[in-house]
């Protein structure tokens, strides 16, 4: 029988009981967004980062940049240097290819945070290499990916949670403008205003001239999957997105929460000013614009309304119309949903005991795949009509066709 | 009329540098359709479209060309573009453009093409033919992808296994298996992960019996932990009724992998008895586990497991008794009533927390009833975390029996009662609490429900108070004087004639308990037609104490930020008086606190002569700063000229540094343009705004004269003058506006406009475009430098302001070209002002 191992659970690794042992982990990507996981920073919701925490040891950091990697690298081990006594502390480690990060046996966990269209890929490997993950939005940048990521993690039992920290963060308040919307306050939930449309990947025009690769800069290892070009200066987290493929997933991620569809998806997605919208199953209308004249709503957030009034919520605040609906707080016998108030908290939780995350690899992929379909109905220029269980688009073979996209070799699903 | 090949051929060659982007709505996009000759709509294919890229594949076209013309295939290519793309998927260079079209097609002939392609490739091309047979899940390709399997370059035989687990079916698993020997590195664990994917695709067929074998085969042999524990997940899943026991024994058992997947599968398998079973297994095993077993057992969200969840709550690990404290609140029912409010008196801050949070969840049963059942005869601590979740509960129908606690109880379980009848009454309840506060047997409880009646006074302020304000008055005309006093004390909050009348009578009280009651009512008060009042008292006081509460009252009453029922005149006004009755340095301060509050120069002349006065020039100083700060942008010389003041007078090394970082900033802002004139907004439907930053609305063609201009008030947001709103004097989203103005300059000189839009911009300088920008972007000041030659005399600047959505601002100004202020112009945009171009 082979060496006994269990990465990061609350068994601790080896099979020993050990629950305070630390949950070891791997930074693939540290730009703004990743650097801001790892180190803490202006935009996120742990201080200090996953670096400060107890409970956590980061042992690799990678980065296709040289001195990105490298001084992200110096400031963990000087973190550790100083908070835990340890001289010269050299515990974590830089790399350029994140295939060595995924290789080292005693790294339970990874976060991805690397440009957009690398984070399927990513995730799916990191599953098959036994690593519990945490991936930003947008978690997939086509269905296909989206499906094969879910089943990824499913097929080697990993925890994932995706980057949209909203279900949990934000002092809640998304999760109990959801409650209040699923335990009837505004009546029967009639439409949704997304704030924001569709979102879609596009591979860009190749063979355009060519300028010197910066030393310190894995060019071919930042295309990865996408065609190989030149290189041309543009190194973005988004280059390829179009649309609103950045932030839709935090707005379709809570209008799913909302409209209780996290195991399903609209049955039809139809434009009107030039706009993506949806219908769901359950005769709720999505909208990928703001609410008129609402001005709460636009981070991240969504207006629902109902029969009886409307809620709007964002980052900052949640209103409602009447004023009432939300006075009471939710009460006993109302829809509660997953609780969790710390994202990272409720990741490394899940870790060590083996939980389905408040953000799981099949909320994560019908949430994209809200955003992404709304994407192809704005690249068709036509209203579609959609099968969630089969995820096929009805009678209609060029939308159908932008499920997928080509992969460079040798990068795949 | 049939159009020349070669001709459409270079129209398209001009667009289709556009359309592999597959943007929507840019201007290139446009622009890109109307040169090709294609449709505005993407969805179908123009006749004879296809034709054209075909041929344009075969012709001596640049790659990049065919490159765009085989993204445009993806979309509109049928069988009879099969060929000519085939024909480049052994080219290095357009292989993968070749793959956009042919691997996401849905006709066989695509398929078909892959597979012949294949055994004249070689390397990176090989691997991504392979990948594109795997995305389709081409079953024709078995035949050729099994020999790959053991291929030399690792890359092909990684891909090809990939491929095969992707497609699956009766040859794959056996090829799988005898490959799996020679197999190392990452092809090895491609064989493994298509071996999974094998079983899976078995099992989702009806074949559980096939895909067990293979689970069953790869969970027993000496492979990597993750695909062991993958193994052993599937191996319950094709079990049927025996997944069951293989997860429980393996939760139990010494084998890592197979423990690790059990956990993770407790929660999600689908046996009636799982649960039981799981439940059962509680006892048995070492704390890890049950706190992993209690988290399982909390997803399952079946409330059998609850009595074996609550024997661990008392646990002497901490880990596994918070998880069960947690669970229980969702899993419980109304028999650990008792258990929970115990745990709840824990001093561990942690437990506590939960423990409570879950008494509030608890919603199996009947929760309520049992908690006021039970809190008869709870000793007082108890009573105390029962109240406070009744309260959480939030539950009015419990109202009846806190009121008793309140008046029957003592210590700790009658505060609580009084803070959760604050938490629930409403004005059904008003005439009760009154009552309360009036027959109150001691100071104390007393105190108890005056605190309890403000809060719901103040929660109640906002919406119909009519029952409430009814229960006050009747209260008001009898009871007990310390009982009344009490009364107008806690209604402070509220705004009622009535109520105004009663205060104002009983100002008068023969009691002094009540006129007491009633100043401190007064103090307080949010009523803003007591400010006479309280102005008299302040002047008409013999009691020192009585004219400082008064003006103190006052200044609260007109600076406080709720009671906005002020305008900013009058409550410099108030403050005016308030200041010439003052005569005490204390009562000045109060004043000058107040003074600080309100952006308002008013405010400032007020607070400037104060800086001369011994003992209060401190507190004017910071008032000045306070409200100079506030105003600078809006009254920025006001600003400027009284921080100077402040400056002159300053010896604190911290207040001077800020005051100089705000006369900086007022310098910094000044010469923005704050007078324009607005016309729009214009929109066209179905189009966004980057789209119709390209569109030429009335105030860019030479007709402009008849465009209804009008002016933009300067003040769209009076904190930042310089950045004016166009949402606020618009709104509205996709659509454009343009404003204008005249600039004067004594001489021909450059100059740099600088410009902060939110979204993009386009600029005209007396008539000529100077600056385009097609941005999506929040306000930044300067973020646009343009440089300019300025005219002598008057000059017209226009700009186009294209929205998005949400914010939709602007600011501009010009300085010198490096960036220095220009000193010396001077702005017009009012109405009479000439905009007629000039030579």
């Amino acid at each position: 029988m082979a060496p006994m191992f269990i990465p990061g659970t609350i068994l601790g690794r080896g099979g020993a009981i050990a629950p305070s042992e630390r949950i070891t982990m791997g930074f693939i990507g540290v730009g703004g967004q990743g650097g801001g996981h790892l180190l803490g920073g202006a935009w996120t919701y742990l201080t200090g980062g996953y670096t400060a925490r107890q409970d956590v040891q980061v042992l690799a950091v990678c980065d296709v940049w040289r001195e990105r990697r490298e001084n992200a690298t110096q400031r963990v081990n000087q973190y550790y240097t100083d908070h835990l006594g340890q001289g010269n502390y050299k515990s974590c480690q830089a790399y350029a290819d994140f295939r060595e990060v995924l290789a080292r046996p005693d790294i339970d966990a990874v976060l991805i945070a690397t440009p957009a269209h690398w984070h399927a890929i990513m995730s799916i490997m990191a599953a098959k290499a036994g690593k519990d993950i945490y991936c930003e939005k947008p978690t997939a940048v086509t269905i296909q990916e989206g499906r094969a990521v879910m089943e990824a993690v499913k097929r080697y039992g990993r925890v994932y949670q995706a980057g949209t920290q909203q279900r949990s963060e934000y002092n809640s308040l998304f999760r109990r403008a959801c409650e209040f919307v699923r335990s009837g306050r505004i009546g029967q939930l009639k439409e949704i205003y997304a704030y924001r449309d569709g979102g879609a990947i596009a591979w860009p025009t190749r063979f355009g001239p060519a300028r010197p690769i910066p030393a310190g800069l894995e060019w071919d290892l930042y295309l990865g999957p996408a065609p190989w070009l030149p290189y041309d200066g543009n190194t973005g987290a988004h280059r390829f997105d179009i649309g609103e493929l950045n932030w839709g997933q935090h707005h379709y991620d809570i209008v799913q929460w909302a409209a209780g569809a996290d195991e399903t998806g609209p049955v039809e997605i139809f434009l009107e000013d030039g706009r993506s919208n949806y219908k769901y199953a359950n005769g709720v209308v999505v909208y990928g614009k703001p609410y008129p004249g609402e001005r709460v709503g636009g981070d991240g957030g969504l207006c629902m309304v109902g029969t009886l009034g409307r809620i709007a919520v964002d980052r900052g605040s949640m209103v409602a119309h009447p004023e009432e609906i939300i006075r009471e707080p939710l009460r006993p016998n109302e829809v509660h949903l997953y609780r969790a108030e710390s994202h990272s908290g409720n990741f490394l939780e899940c870790v060590r005991i083996r939980k389905r995350t408040i953000c799981d690899e099949s909320i994560a992929y019908r949430s994209s795949s809200a955003l992404l379909l709304g994407g192809i109905a704005k690249l068709t220029q036509r209203n579609l009509r959609w099968d969630p269980q089969a995820e096929q688009f009805i009678n209609d073979e060029e939308a159908n066709r932008l499920l997928s996209i080509a992969q460079r070799p040798p990068w795949h699903i | 009329m049939k159009k020349p090949i070669l001709l459409v051929s270079a129209r398209f060659a001009r667009g289709l540098r556009f359309l592999s982007m597959e943007s929507w709505s840019t201007p290139a996009m446009f622009l890109a359709i109307l040169l090709a000759g294609l449709p505005a709509t993407l969805g179908s294919a123009e006749p004879g479209e296809e034709q054209t890229l075909i041929s344009l594949l075969q012709s001596n076209a640049t790659p990049r060309q065919k490159d765009a013309a085989c993204a445009r295939l993806k979309r509109i290519g049928t069988d009879q573009a099969v060929p000519a793309l085939a024909a480049l998927l052994n080219d290095e260079a357009l292989s993968h453009s070749a793959r956009y079209a042919l691997e996401s097609m849905s006709s066989p002939a695509a398929g078909a093409a892959l597979v012949k392609a294949l055994p004249n490739s070689s390397g990176e091309v090989q691997v991504g033919i392979i990948q594109s047979l795997g995305s389709r899940r081409e079953t024709s390709a078995m035949e050729v992808l099994i020999p790959l399997l053991g291929h030399k370059d690792s890359r092909i035989a990684e891909v090809s296994a990939w491929a095969i687990g992707r497609i699956g079916g009766s040859k794959a698993v056996p090829a799988l298996f005898s490959a799996l020997p020679a197999a190392d590195g990452p092809a090895r664990g491609a064989v493994l992960d298509a071996l999974l994917a094998c079983a899976e695709l078995d099992l989702e067929n009806g074949q559980a019996e096939i895909a067990r074998g293979i689970f069953q085969r790869l969970y027993e042999s000496p492979l990597p932990d993750e695909v062991r524990a993958a193994a052993f997940r599937g191996l319950v899943r094709s079990s049927g009724s025996q997944g069951l026991s293989l997860l429980i024994s393996a939760i139990r058992g010494a084998d890592g992998p197979g423990q690790v997947a059990a956990l993770q599968l407790a929660h999600e398998i689908s046996h009636k008895e799982a649960t039981r079973s799981l439940t059962n297994l509680l006892g048995k095993v070492k704390p890890s586990l049950q706190t992993a077993l209690i988290g399982a057992l909390h997803q399952r969200a079946d409330g059998s497991a609850a009595p074996a969840i609550a024997a661990l709550a008392g646990s002497e690990d901490p880990q596994v008794r918070l998880a069960a404290l947690t669970a229980l609140g969702d899993l419980g029912d109304a028999s650990l009533v008792t258990l929970l409010a115990q745990a709840a008196l824990s001093g561990d801050e942690a437990q506590q927390k939960i423990a409570r949070q879950s008494l509030i969840n608890l919603r199996r049963g009947k929760v309520t009833e049992t908690i006021l059942t039970q809190l008869t005869s709870a000793e007082p601590a108890l009573q105390v975390e029962m109240v406070r979740a009744l309260a959480g509960r939030g539950e009015k129908t419990v109202l009846p029996r806190l009121f008793d606690l309140a008046q029957f109880n003592s210590g700790a379980a009658r505060r609580i009662a009084y803070q959760a009848i604050a938490q629930l009454a409403d004005g059904s309840h008003a005439a009760a609490l009154v009552q309360l506060v009036l027959e109150a047997k001691d100071e104390a409880a007393r105190s108890l429900a005056q605190t309890a009646l403000e809060t719901v006074c103040q929660r109640l302020r906002e919406q119909n108070a009519h029952a409430l304000i009814n229960a006050l008055i009747q209260g008001l005309r009898g009871g007990p004087p310390a009982g009344r006093a009490a009364l107008l004390e806690a209604s402070s909050s509220l705004v009622d004639p009535r109520l105004r009348e009663a205060l104002r009578e009983t100002l008068r009280d023969s009691h002094p308990e009540v006129r007491e009651g009633a100043m401190a009512a007064l103090a307080e008060t949010r009523d803003p037609a007591l400010l006479p009042d309280l102005l008299a008292v302040a002047r008409e006081a013999t009691e020192l104490n009585i004219r400082t509460v008064s003006l103190r009252g006052l200044v609260r009453l007109v600076t406080d930020e709720e009671g906005a029922k002020f305008t900013t005149p009058d409550r410099v006004n108030a403050l005016e008086r308030a200041l010439d009755l003052a005569q005490r340095p204390e009562e000045k301060r109060l004043i000058l606190a107040g003074l600080a509050k309100l952006p308002d120069p008013g405010a400032l002349r007020l607070a400037l002569p104060l800086l001369d006065e011994t003992g209060v020039q401190a507190e004017a100083a910071q008032a000045a700063v306070q409200i100079a700060a506030a105003i600078k942008h809006s009254h920025s010389e006001e600003a400027n000229r009284a921080l100077r003041k402040v400056l002159s007078v300053t010896s604190d090394a911290n207040r001077r540094r800020v005051i100089e970082s705000i006369v900086e900033e007022i310098a910094a802002m000044t010469d923005y343009i704050k007078c324009w004139q607005v016309a729009g907004p214009y929109e066209q439907k179905g189009k966004a705004y980057d789209v119709l930053f390209d569109v030429v609305f009335p105030p860019e063609t030479p007709e402009a004269k008849s465009v209804q201009w009008q002016s933009l008030p300067s003040l769209t947001n009076p904190a930042q003058p310089w950045l004016l709103d166009l949402l606020k004097f618009y709104g509205g989203e996709q659509r454009v506006a343009y404003v204008r103005t005249r600039i004067y300059s004594a001489e021909g000189q450059p100059a740099r406009l600088e410009l902060g839009t939110d979204d993009g911009v386009k600029a005209w300088l007396n008539g000529k475009l100077v600056h385009a920008n097609n941005a999506v972007r929040g306000i930044t000041p300067g973020a646009d430098k343009v440089n300019v030659t300025l005219r002598p005399g008057w000059n017209v600047l226009m700009l186009k302001i294209t929205q998005h959505v949400l914010g939709w601002e602007f600011c501009a100004r010009f300085t010198q070209p490096d960036g220095i202020r220009l000193e010396g112009l001077r702005f017009d945009a009012s109405s009479q002002a000439d905009f007629s171009p000039r030579p």
